[in-house]
């Protein structure tokens, strides 16, 4: 017998077709930006993400997904190790062999060479999606400026569907006339981004604060560029667990 | 039916993984062979790594957690154990701990969480067992460190035995009527094993500590190692060189009174920083079976609506803040509890985000939902509750 929490149970939809990752296409490269605050991290969000690239199918919902695809997956973070990714993903039943994961948290001087190469091997199989966490670190941690970050950036999504995944705290977005200030570059480099994206989801906690039967709340919305596969615009809450489940709802 | 308690080491052929409908937290570390959780999965990233001797291996400091059974040491104290949630801090883990206002219990957690490994090493004589790495202040800060606490009882104990030990004629006839008063009553006879099974299973986990008192044996260098920070780069490199030349040790490390310009030039650019930090970070998960990182900031000199501070918040697993009371706060205690000192608390403790927890995307954030106290034998944490006045006895005081 289901509980009532069960029946307002949603799935996760993110565009028009009922598909939740954009589909492959040689013509057309999608630029997703998945923003998160500190207190809601994302990698229910991405391990869901990843997924549905790999096998076609998503942990969160409960319907069968009619079409079943497989998209090979590059993922690379700055600041999680590849073992919670790991960890996280063999949970779910499948062969994880299209799946490449760069560590750029123990070595990002190369990163635009590794992550190039990991695409160029896979693309034998079909065009990667590559998700990179954390993109905005390589602004501090190298010497790069945000418009040559952007434009490697560019130049990766030339090939492939790539998902970036950064933060939005508060305290990160705020101009001020100091060029070399930590928010100033943070915020330059986000707008800049959310101009060149097709589809935003954001992860933030409620503004009520903290619940025991809620997380926080995941919103989708279209990205600044228009993109073949219309969005569908909603949001969720969402409830994650110390058992590991994760319950979408809508708001 | 059976039921296991979750403290519990789960091993053998039989142990299988929980069934969970989707990827949550992870249950146990990889390539650990000894301490093995439930529902554990190899990942080829550690499972290839070998080390020459597992530091985890009977380790007294060592226990699992309780949410999945990784591998933990304790902090120093033991509520914040319990507050981090897995009864203790998660190896391979870097927690922060932020601090409003001029008062430094920080540092008391800092000095905590290393005396605590130097007692775990001193267990031993034979066969060190942890090593620790002091960042940015040298031995004289080493020497401050808190000694065990010692109960009266305890205490008494001390004094009798040395009293004893000392050749005296005295004590020489009360030997002897003690091994007669010994034998009537069945005091010589050995301790059944029925009392060992009290004992807790993890006694050298946590020990107590009396910060007012100081270790009798300052840790030497053999079991600290004070790396300055003149030089972040070089101070990586060192960091370094000391985890690999201690494989099998578990290696506690810690970054007291971190940017606080006392210790830290202050020409230090944001990047810089953030640098060194994020290689702290590559390091700890360079070796994730034997580091843990404690860093405390005190939040004056960098609020938490400061870039840096988010960015270094976002780099380490767990962050705790400690905000004393308001002066006004802390009189009204003084007034409502003044029969009961032991009530008065010194601050809030609030929770940012905890270890593989706040990973796995559980919001952890509660804010002045505790209250911590600096006691003299323990750093108390309890669920805070606000001081009610005794209206009656204000009106009595206005009739009088």
């Amino acid at each position: 017998m289901s509980s009532s929490s069960d029946l307002q149970q949603q799935d996760l939809v993110v565009f028009e077709d009922h598909s939740i990752v954009p589909r492959s296409s040689s013509e057309y490269h999608y630029l997703t930006l998945i923003l998160f605050n500190s207190a809601t991290r994302p990698t229910w969000l991405v391990t869901a993400l990843v997924e549905n690239s790999l096998f076609g199918t998503c942990y969160l919902n409960k319907s069968p997904i009619s079409r079943r695809s497989s998209t090979p997956v590059v993922l690379a973070s700055l600041n999680t190790a590849e073992s919670t990714y790991r960890k996280q993903l063999a949970r779910l039943k499948g062969d994880l062999a299209e799946f490449k994961y760069v560590d750029l948290l123990s070595n990002y001087s190369n990163w635009f060479e590794m992550l190039s190469a990991q695409i160029d091997q896979l693309a034998k199989k079909g065009k990667p999606n590559v998700f990179l966490e954390n993109p905005e670190f390589l602004l501090f941690l190298s010497d790069t400026k945000v418009d040559t970050l952007l434009l490697q950036l560019q130049k990766l999504n030339a090939k492939c569907n790539l998902f970036l995944i950064s933060s939005n705290d508060e305290s990160l977005l705020e101009y001020s006339e100091i060029p070399d200030d930590l928010a100033t570059i943070h915020t330059s480099f986000l707008t800049k981004l959310v101009h060149r994206s097709n589809l935003l989801m954001s992860l933030r906690p409620l503004k009520t604060g903290r619940a025991v039967d809620v997380t926080g709340e995941l919103t989708i919305c279209r990205g600044l560029i228009d993109s073949p596969q219309k969005v569908a615009e909603k949001e969720y809450l969402y409830l994650v667990n110390k058992e590991g489940t994760v319950k979408l709802f809508y708001r | 039916m059976s039921f296991r308690k979750r403290g519990e080491i789960v091993s053998g052929p039989s142990a299988r993984s929980l069934p969970i409908s989707g990827p949550g937290i992870p249950r146990g570390l990889p390539g650990r062979a000894p301490v093995v959780g439930a529902g554990r999965v190899p990942s080829p990233l550690t499972a290839t790594r070998k080390t020459p001797e597992n530091p985890l291996k009977n380790h007294p400091g060592v226990r699992p957690s309780i949410l999945n059974s990784q591998p933990c040491i304790s902090v120093g104290s033991s509520d914040i154990d319990g507050i981090i949630g897995h009864q203790g801090l998660p190896i391979g883990s870097f927690l922060l701990i932020e601090e409003t206002g001029t008062t430094d219990f920080a540092s008391t957690i800092s000095k905590l969480f290393m005396a605590q490994g130097i007692v775990q090493n001193r267990l031993n004589q034979s066969q060190q067992n942890t090593h620790e790495i002091l960042i940015g202040l040298d031995q004289q800060w080493a020497k401050t460190l808190p000694g065990v606490y010692k109960g009266s009882k305890e205490k008494k104990k001390e004094r009798v035995q040395q009293n004893e030990s000392k050749v005296s004629v005295s004590n020489l006839v009360d030997q002897k009527n003690d091994l007669k008063i010994a034998w009537r009553y069945g005091l010589n006879q050995k301790k059944t094993e029925t009392e060992d099974s009290s004992v807790d299973q993890y006694p050298n986990y946590s020990n107590q500590f009396d910060i007012t008192s100081v270790m009798t044996v300052a840790p030497g260098p053999n079991e600290l190692t004070c790396i300055p920070i003149d030089d972040l780069n070089r101070a990586l490199k060192r960091i370094e060189e000391t985890v690999m030349r201690n494989p099998s040790k578990v290696i506690r490390m810690c970054v007291p009174l971190f940017l606080n310009p006392m210790i830290y030039q202050n020409g230090l650019s944001a990047p810089e920083i953030l640098k060194f930090v994020h290689g702290l970070k590559q390091i700890l998960k360079k070796y994730p079976d034997q580091l843990a990182l404690l860093m405390t900031i005190n939040l004056d000199l960098y609020p938490r609506s400061n870039a840096l501070v988010t960015y270094i918040e976002q780099i380490s697993d767990a962050v705790l803040e400690l905000r004393p009371f308001n002066p006004k706060l802390h009189e009204l205690m003084e007034r409502v509890y003044k029969s009961q000192p032991a009530k008065i608390k010194h601050g809030h403790l609030n929770i940012h985000s905890l270890p593989v927890l706040a990973e796995s995307g559980l919001m952890c954030v509660q804010e002045m939902e505790y209250s911590f106290k600096n006691g003299r034998k323990r750093f108390e944490v309890e669920k805070w509750s606000i001081p009610v006045e005794d209206e009656e006895e204000k009106e009595e005081k206005l009739d009088f």
